[in-house]
């Protein structure tokens, strides 16, 4: 079985979406012959658009990707030869260089010297791809190189793309399923058709979307422990189960702990949560991961022996909303920030503290004609400030 | 140049001479300027005190006319991402500067808000463009910038404002556009501010826009409508055992009113101060534990966690 994410490959620069800034970059650099740094998300088309782009330009492509090793001797064996030769019918040739990031430190030794040389020495295109370039080791690189960037792929660009491949191949979905795929996405096209071809198959809801309610489940479990339990050796280690990080952890146990505390014990258990998450500072401080033990016990069997009290309803734990909350007053105070952000340009100053020190009192100065023009305030702004 | 018409801007001081208070670190700072030759600078110190006024000033003394050419302001709880700091930064530090001062001024703002990496990656931007380029940085705690960053720039410690200062300073206001205020007006005024001249200016102007004689009383309905009020109510919830109901409303106000957790945390303080329905043991132990998670969050810990467990110490 052919799998779809090659079926549905881009075949020509047109089909890779939401990128055309970086395609037209591509392009110009291609044709000059420079080197580039294309980086961003996987699953986003960053190899494709130069194979396809290449093509386009009628270009030969030699390809080194993280499958080939790529140590010294094997880049100039590959590499160095056919820069050597003229290219078949003198057509210009395009060096891919996919997913730097996977050279490893032992096998791929001399790996990245060796492609700094190349670049100094080659007049052929060289295009290398990554995820996340600023890592001090390719500080060389980075100067070497014209920088593109990926995005991550818009919701709406994936789902008309996804709908045509089901189409295609006449499955039967709902609208539901393709938005849930997307969103398990997180942006990583090659992500998504691969859910889809599986979801083509099972005719059912796909395999991650049930995978991340086993990870609620198994919350639920957690937290039901932590919070009704008083004994050290039942809670101790219950969040080694989940596959979590300690952050998201941190956020369900804050959630829910006050449905189940109340008072002293909220108190005390409060305490213990809040001197984790202070635990949790110190190590990105200090990158001393030991902390992360210290962590585990307050917020398991510390919370769990912080009460006296156990509650004996049954409740129903809830994701945060909080991360939500803040998503849509970003959103609500777009236009407070906006404007925030012109006084913060025009008075020497951020833009959090034109908010909390400038925008309250000067609302009805903001609205004087002089006022509007000097920082050329726009309707919708205008309209905030006259609420 | 058109005068502004945001009084901040309007009457921020142009010149040394100008300057109100900080004598000493002027002193310093003019020879710099008569030398055409200046190092890194670092100035720390609370919020309102002239940082930004002095950088500007430096500018505009160095390079007269083409001040504006020569300085990069940047904020960096704005432009936050190194990435674009540093973008910015070199396409400014690649050409060369124009008069005859041999270098351009960065002035980048409340450093304490880069992250330690950020700070790295400043560090070797500074090193590599030091031929071209001085930066003036500011923070408010030099304890937040990391030692090799300080230890490239002359580092200059911002006093407040004395009460005196911010009175002479609301004065020449007051001459300037006909507005009527007696003596304990002012007083009051320069009270309520905590040595931020910003936020003085702006009361000011925002008391000046509705009156041109000026009572304790305006001001005080205009800053306490300019102040969430949701507070109270907050601490009264959490003293009841209502927990739930007082963080879902904390989280509300900091939204709504975009407020730090260092924000609220003052005021909750404050308030803690006034509380008639507690003890006063009671009292001194909320203060010190709003003293540690203020400690907290200086070190950058998550401001709602460490929010919710002072609350909840609130319950009796």
């Amino acid at each position: 079985m052919i799998p779809w994410t090659k079926k549905y490959e881009p075949k020509k620069s047109t089909d890779i979406l939401g990128q055309e800034l970086a395609l037209y970059k591509i392009k110009e650099a291609l044709k000059l012959k420079r080197t580039i740094l294309i980086y961003g998300p996987t699953g986003t088309g960053k190899t494709s658009a130069v194979q396809v782009i290449g093509k386009e330009l009628g270009l030969e492509l030699f390809e080194i990707s993280a499958s080939d090793a790529r140590n010294k001797e094997n880049i100039e064996n590959t590499i160095g030869n056919s820069l050597a030769q003229q290219s078949l019918f003198a057509k210009g040739k395009v060096i891919l260089i996919d997913d730097i990031d996977a050279l490893s430190g032992t096998k791929d030794r001399g790996g990245l010297p060796t492609i700094l040389a190349l670049i100094e020495k080659t007049k052929h295109a060289i295009a290398i791809t990554c995820i996340d370039p600023w890592d001090d080791k390719y500080s060389k690189l980075r100067k070497q190189c014209l920088l593109i960037e990926f995005q991550a792929l818009k919701k709406e660009n994936m789902f008309n793309y996804l709908k045509n491949i089901a189409d295609a191949e006449s499955i039967q979905y709902q609208e539901k399923d393709l938005l849930d795929i997307i969103k398990l996405s997180k942006g990583d096209m090659r992500a998504a058709i691969t859910d889809i071809q599986t979801y083509s198959i099972t005719k059912t809801i796909n395999t991650e979307e049930k995978s991340e309610r086993d990870r609620e489940e198994s919350m639920q479990y957690c937290l039901r422990k932590i919070l009704k339990s008083k004994k050290w050796e039942e809670t101790i280690n219950v969040f080694d189960k989940v596959d979590e990080d300690l952050n998201e952890c941190l956020l369900w146990l804050d959630e829910n702990l006050p449905k189940e505390y109340n008072a002293e014990d909220l108190k005390k258990a409060y305490a213990y949560l809040s001197k984790a998450d202070v635990y949790n500072g110190r190590i990105r401080r200090w990158q001393h991961w030991r902390f992360l033990i210290y962590i585990n016990m307050l917020i398991t069997s510390g919370v769990a022996t912080a009460k006296k009290e156990t509650n004996i309803n049954a409740t129903e734990y809830t994701r945060t909303m909080r991360i939500l909350k803040l998503w849509q007053a970003n959103m609500k105070y777009a236009k407070k920030k906006s404007i925030a952000n012109k006084i913060a340009e025009h008075t020497h100053t951020s833009t959090k503290r034109a908010i909390r020190d400038s925008l309250p009192y000067l609302k009805n100065i903001l609205l004087q004609p002089e006022t509007i023009k000097e920082l050329q305030l726009d309707e919708e702004e205008i309209s905030w400030l006259q609420k | 140049m058109q005068d502004s018409t945001i009084w901040t801007e309007k009457y921020r001081p142009q010149t040394f001479a100008e300057i109100k208070g900080q004598k000493k670190i002027i002193e310093r700072i003019k020879a710099f300027v008569e030398q055409k030759n200046m190092p890194h600078l670092l100035l720390a110190g609370p919020a309102g005190v002239g940082k930004s006024t002095i950088s500007l000033v430096i500018a505009k003394e160095l390079f007269k006319d083409t001040w504006k050419q020569n300085l990069l302001e940047l904020n960096a709880s704005d432009d936050r991402g190194i990435d674009v700091v540093r973008h910015t930064i070199k396409e400014f530090a690649k050409t060369k500067s124009m008069g005859n001062v041999p270098f351009k001024i960065i002035f980048l703002d409340e450093c304490d808000s880069l992250t330690k990496e950020a700070q790295q990656a400043l560090r070797r931007t500074m090193e590599n463009y030091v031929m071209t380029t001085r930066f003036i940085l500011s923070c408010n705690y030099s304890s937040k910038i990391i030692d090799p960053i300080q230890s490239r720039c002359t580092v200059f410690r911002f006093k407040p404002l004395t009460e005196e200062d911010i009175a002479d300073y609301v004065k020449a206001i007051i001459q300037r556009e006909n507005l009527e205020m007696d003596e304990t007006t002012v007083k009051a005024l320069v009270e309520m501010s905590s040595g931020d001249v910003r936020k003085v200016t702006n009361i000011l102007q925002s008391c000046a826009s509705i009156e041109k004689k000026i009572t304790k009383d305006l001001i005080y309905s205009l800053v306490s409508a300019a102040e969430p009020k949701e507070i109270n109510e907050i601490i009264n919830l959490a003293i009841n055992r209502q927990f739930i109901k007082a963080r879902s409303l904390l989280l509300d106000t900091m939204l709504k009113h975009g407020l730090s957790g260092i924000d609220i945390l003052k005021q909750i303080q404050k308030e803690t101060m006034e509380l008639s329905t507690i003890s006063d043991e009671k009292r001194i132990e909320l203060i010190d534990k709003c003293g540690e998670i203020e400690f907290r969050m200086v070190e950058g810990a998550d401001e709602f966690i460490q929010l919710e467990a002072l609350l909840a110490s609130y319950a009796k």
